[in-house]
């Protein structure tokens, strides 16, 4: 069924390369020549090599830039050690991702002067890890409260960053979101406060419930996976693996929420009914892409503002706040998410830098 | 006229294991497209890439006395870029699972327009490149994106010319297969 042993993909890239002998050529037109279908599978092959050669690709990073950064490294190998050598005293180390791709100018190595900073500062649990975000860094500030210390981890715009709690709990936070977590969790709970969209990957440990405490909703778990969305007041939560058990502050109202399922807060304070969902598809956002399914415009645009670290859409036209849309994005360019919502909605779209008009 | 004296690899080599950072500038200028698009066909991310060639040449800079006539300065150099790639794939969180998603979504959809925006924003064979086993990955990206030849990938990932070969061919299969829909 498939190419003949002799006239494997190998040797099909050798004669789309030219890099055959005269004997060879005229070996495989001869197997060209045979059938019908050999020529078939020959042409098939060529649209196949020429989608692997026009697959797309970044611009290369600018190389005067990418060099000064690796100059400074190895300029500064005897400082860096030093650094690195203390770094590995610490055991929770903390990643702030890259939110989305550009070929803007960064600086890498910022991190290092976190990390002094943390040092100096005193805080023993974790340290920053600047991984080239190109917009202003998630802020961490402290807020005193009597033995048990508490930190705010917050993201803007354009920008996500992933906690790892002393616990083992690993919290990723997606752009415009906000945590409030302890140093250290006491010996019989685990209580942290969330505010936006964040994917929760709770370490398990049955003596010490972890909850969550988000817009009047108390989340409980002792291990599982869950994404939660808090939105424009709007909750919910999505649970990828095992269960989790949630309270409303407002009605004292309790519901279980498993695997492959979604529930919602009311505006009434009581949950809706678990609504059976296709969890990777909430889950788009870690993936660096916009997921929309029937969403109306007007909140899709907030969601693209999210990706971007200064970005502002105005829909002009009233009429189109209504539209709704379907499909994934990759949020990669916002210039392609445009084009394409300027062709399939039929929006007229003004760019004037920063600010973006739907007309 | 003027006449550019492009110096050797080995020449290079030699002034880089001398400490010579403008060697080493000249080195880099020469492989940094090599090894960021091979970074960037591996790990799908243009960032990722970005930073993990930064830490190649760093890690090359790092290690230079190690490097021996023997070894090709260009495979070792491609060799770390690999190490890198893979440890940078098991710190990231398991979500490959995306494409299925999707696939399921647009069967679904039944939607033009969808079908329409998919393909203007994916890029079908890199998502395709993506699904491949690891060392076929890495075999593949070299030889068809880098140009490497059979004996170079074999040095860079350790393995036989005939693991190479094999690597080939099931990378072709399996892209033919999984692409297959944009094909016929």
């Amino acid at each position: 069924m498939d190419l003949l042993k002799t006239i494997d993909f190998q040797f099909l890239v050798r004669i789309v390369k030219n890099e055959v002998g005269q004997e060879e050529r005229e070996f495989f037109q001869g197997w060209l020549e045979q059938s019908e279908e050999n020529k078939e599978k020959f042409s098939s092959f060529l649209v196949l090599w020429d989608k692997i050669q026009t697959s797309r690709k970044p611009s290369l990073p600018p190389q005067e830039i990418e060099w000064e950064k690796i100059e400074s490294k190895i300029l500064t190998d005897q400082s860096n050690s030093i650094i690195n050598s203390l770094s590995v005293l610490n055991k929770e180390p903390q990643e702030i991702v890259s939110p989305y791709k550009s070929n803007k100018v960064q600086t890498t190595f910022v991190w290092i002067l976190r990390i002094a900073a943390v040092f100096v500062a005193g805080l023993p649990l974790f340290f920053l890890q600047h991984n080239e975000s190109p917009k202003k860094e998630a802020t961490v500030s402290k807020v005193e409260v009597p033995q048990v210390k508490y930190y705010t981890l917050s993201t803007a715009n354009g920008q996500r960053a992933t906690m790892n709690l002393s616990d083992g709990s690993v919290i990723s936070l997606n752009a415009d979101s906000k945590l409030k977590y302890p140093n250290y969790f006491d010996k019989d709970s685990r209580e942290i406060e969330f505010e936006g969209e964040g994917y929760f990957k709770i370490h398990p440990d049955k003596t010490r419930p972890f909850r969550i405490k988000c817009n009047n909703t108390i989340t409980e778990v002792t291990g599982t996976e869950f994404n939660i969305k808090n939105r424009n007041h709007k909750f919910s939560i999505a649970v990828v693996e095992g269960s989790v058990k949630m309270f409303s502050n407002k009605t004292s109202q309790e519901v279980a929420v498993v695997k492959g399922q979604m529930v919602s807060l009311k505006n009434s304070g009581s949950f809706s009914k678990p609504l059976k969902i296709n969890v990777k598809h909430l889950l788009a956002w870690r993936e660096n892409k916009l997921s929309f399914s029937r969403t109306p415009l007007n909140l899709a645009v907030k969601e693209i503002e999210r990706c971007y670290s200064n970005v502002n859409i105005t829909i002009v036209n009233d009429s189109l706040k209504h539209k709704t849309i379907t499909g994934v994005f990759d949020t990669g360019s916002l210039d392609e998410i445009l084009s394409v919502l300027s062709i399939t909605h039929d929006i007229k779209i003004n760019k004037k830098g920063h600010q973006i008009y739907f007309e | 006229m003027l006449v550019v004296d492009e110096k050797s690899l080995p020449e290079l080599i030699e002034e880089i294991r001398n400490n010579n950072t403008t060697a080493f500038k000249e080195f880099f200028s020469r492989y940094q497209s090599g090894i960021y698009y091979f970074l960037f066909r591996y790990t799908s991310d243009p960032e990722a890439a970005k930073d993990l060639t930064q830490e190649t040449f760093i890690k090359f800079w790092n290690h230079k006395e190690s490097i021996n006539n023997d070894l090709a300065p260009k495979a070792y150099l491609y060799k770390i870029a690999r190490n890198l790639a893979l440890n940078y794939i098991d710190r990231k969180p398991p979500f490959s699972s995306f494409e299925e998603n999707e696939s399921v979504l647009i069967k679904l959809s039944n939607n033009p327009q969808l079908d329409y925006e998919r393909l203007f924003l994916l890029d079908e064979c890199q998502k395709a490149i993506n699904l491949l086993p690891e060392r076929c990955k890495a075999t593949f990206i070299l030889s068809v994106y880098e140009g490497l030849h059979y004996d170079e990938i074999a040095e860079v990932l350790n393995v036989s010319l005939q693991t190479v070969k094999n690597q080939m061919n099931k990378a072709f299969t399996v892209l033919r297969k999984h692409m297959s829909k944009y094909i016929d």
